[in-house]
């Protein structure tokens, strides 16, 4: 614990808190680009060059946003439950290895804060504490449309963690360890979505749904409850659950990116301080692909949500653990 | 300066009495079974403390294991709960007093 | 340094499980059990117990706290005196209440001292035990309780639904339906 080790790491922490706060103001941004020209429409544009000053502007606008706390709510639980949807989606960086190592000034530094043994683990504990943060806010409003909102979302989170749970147990059967670097490593033969694609599709969908995004995002969705659990929040509370909303959309992308599209693995020979390049295009196409369903299909009625996630996505995940076990036997 | 088995036991100790605490005096049911909660999650970092101590792993085994039971057991026991709020309308537990001879 | 971070979360536990007794609103107690949940998850990192660790987030503070809260909320939406109306009983019962805890504290305090007599190994320190050796434990040793622990957690799920269900209905029979 020498005081380079402290240096080096207040400096990624730094520099990862930052990164993704801008990262995820930009991301809103761009989803609402995206999803104009799908709509055939162009979205902002007037703001800054090509509308990129408009993050900054609504950033400014939120801030400056009187914080309406409702009279009957729970005043205490009302200012607290953003901040248990907005810390687990940054704390989830804590983890995550963009790359292998760079040397700069002579020391060789890993591209993650940190290489824990149970990386995934700590994700997903992380991702079960984000629930709180859904319903104590629908709670806490003192509203019906709002404790509706939270509930479901709860309920649906939940259900589809399950899914999410069982695929990575899948993926760690086949990499043999917990840890996201030795994840990574462990594909460099081939990349796991070639050897587990059911594994992979169900991961993407019930992060989807784990995330609340559409079609999965019926509560909040406008027509149907108002805004769900977040509807009486205003300003900067409200500011953190969209932020935390968009930075679990890139804590869940990271994670399929490192668990199977090879984390920073290059197709063809690069320098190596390509590799964080490649990780983040491989995320920025899955958050993409992600946008694109967004733009494109209905959502899903409750029970519909409810009965995919526990009839279908569930049962599947098993198959896909009995079939990976069998071949990880079968081949040893 | 490693920290000794004992003070781990003691934590141990200290939360599982104020656990029973909870339990002998509050008459809220769902605080009652909050503290129940407290003692069972007590007596599990008994168990893992003794069992590192030891080298052994069965500690952190039986650990896992008191989990998952309970797990199960808070499952039925809310069950139970609302069953009974439903039929009495209260969760004081002095009012559910049906049985007293 | 470890024995520094021990007091702390030794405090911040002890101070939680004060919290669950002593508020008289169930939902901030339940609120800072999670807290003492935590903070039992980082003591069983310091033990070398990464994945209970994890596994003690996940499933106890994740999901039983979850279940304990929208009961909570459910109960205390049609009860509105979700607190008892007279707050910690007076007289002969808690002198009994406080002398019997206060021994039982007594009691695992001095088997804790004890211990420090015999001399054995700290157990916050080394490396973080492997997953690997718990996998093998758990499998070879304990598969039989396992086997159990599988069972008992699906007459737990089954059981939990048939006592919510109303008679004669289906789906609209559970409490969900019926309250949001």
């Amino acid at each position: 614990m020498t005081l380079d080790f402290w240096i080096e790491a207040v400096v990624k922490v730094i520099l990862v808190f930052i990164v993704v706060l801008t990262a995820v103001a930009y991301m809103v941004l761009l989803e609402r680009r995206v999803l104009a020209h799908i709509q055939s429409r162009i979205g902002p544009n007037r703001v800054g060059p090509q509308g990129l000053l408009q993050p900054a502007a609504d950033a400014v606008k939120l801030m400056t946003k009187e914080t309406v706390i409702p009279e009957a709510a729970s005043r205490r639980i009302f200012l607290m439950a953003p901040v248990f949807t907005m810390v687990p989606a940054l704390a989830a960086f804590a983890v995550i290895p963009f790359g292998d190592s760079i040397t700069l000034f002579g020391r060789v530094i890993q591209l993650h804060i940190a290489d824990v043994n149970i990386a995934v683990l700590y994700i997903l504990a992380w991702s079960s504490i984000g629930v709180y943060g859904i319903f104590l806010g629908g709670w806490a409003s003192n509203n019906k449309y709002a404790l509706m909102g939270g509930l479901r979302s709860s309920a649906q989170m939940i259900s589809y963690e399950l899914t999410i749970g069982l695929v990575v147990v899948a993926v760690v059967l086949q990499s043999g360890s917990f840890s996201l670097v030795d994840t990574v490593t462990a594909q460099k033969p081939l990349w796991f979505v070639v050897t587990q694609p059911l594994g992979f599709v169900l991961f993407v969908i019930a992060s989807m749904a784990e995330i609340n995004r559409t079609p999965f995002d019926l509560p909040e969705a406008e027509t149907e409850l108002v805004a769900g659990y977040h509807t009486e929040y205003s300003g900067m509370r409200f500011a953190m659950y969209f932020l935390g909303e968009y930075a679990n959309l890139m804590t869940v992308t990271a994670l399929a990116t490192l668990l199977f599209l090879g984390g920073w693995h290059m197709p063809f020979p690069s320098p190596a301080w390509m590799a964080p390049l490649w990780f983040v295009g491989k995320m920025m196409a899955l958050i993409l692909f992600m946008m694109w369903t967004r733009g494109t299909l209905p959502r899903f009625r409750f029970d519909q949500l409810m009965v995919f996630g526990w009839k279908v996505l569930l049962p599947l995940s098993l198959v896909n653990i009995l079939v990976t076990a069998s071949i990880v036997v079968v081949r040893s | 300066m490693p920290v000794p088995l004992a003070y781990f036991q003691i934590l141990a100790g200290v939360l599982f009495g104020i656990g029973v605490m909870g339990v002998l005096f509050r008459r809220n049911i769902l605080v009652i079974f909050m503290c129940v909660e407290l003692m069972l999650n007590a007596a599990n970092i008994s168990l893992v403390a003794f069992g590192r101590a030891l080298g052994s792993m069965d500690g952190q085994v039986v650990v896992l294991f008191a989990l998952a039971v309970a797990a199960a057991e808070v499952a039925v026991g809310l069950a139970i709960i609302i069953d009974l709020f439903r039929k009495r309308g209260t969760v004081d537990v002095n009012e559910v007093n049906l049985l007293r001879g | 340094m470890a024995l520094a971070g021990f007091l702390l979360l030794a405090v911040l536990a002890v101070a939680g499980a004060l919290g669950v007794v002593l508020q008289r609103n169930a939902l901030y107690g339940a609120l800072t059990l999670v807290g003492v949940f935590a903070t039992t998850a980082i003591l069983y990192l310091m033990l070398s117990a990464p994945f209970l660790a994890a596994v003690q987030v996940m499933v106890y503070a994740g999901a039983i706290m979850v279940l304990f809260i929208f009961v909570i909320m459910l109960l205390s939406l049609r009860y509105e005196e979700s607190g008892e109306s007279e707050g910690v009983p007076r007289g002969a019962k808690r002198n009994l209440a406080v002398a019997l805890s206060s021994i039982l504290v007594a009691l695992l305090v001095l088997l804790g001292t004890g211990l420090v007599l015999t001399g054995r190994p700290g157990p916050s320190e080394g490396n973080m035990a492997s997953i690997r050796d718990l996998g093998l434990t758990l499998y070879q040793k304990y598969a039989f309780p396992f086997e159990l622990a599988s069972v008992l957690l699906l007459v737990a799920i089954v059981g939990a639904v048939a006592l919510t269900r109303r008679h004669g209905r289906g789906f609209e029979g559970s409490v969900a339906r019926e309250d949001t």
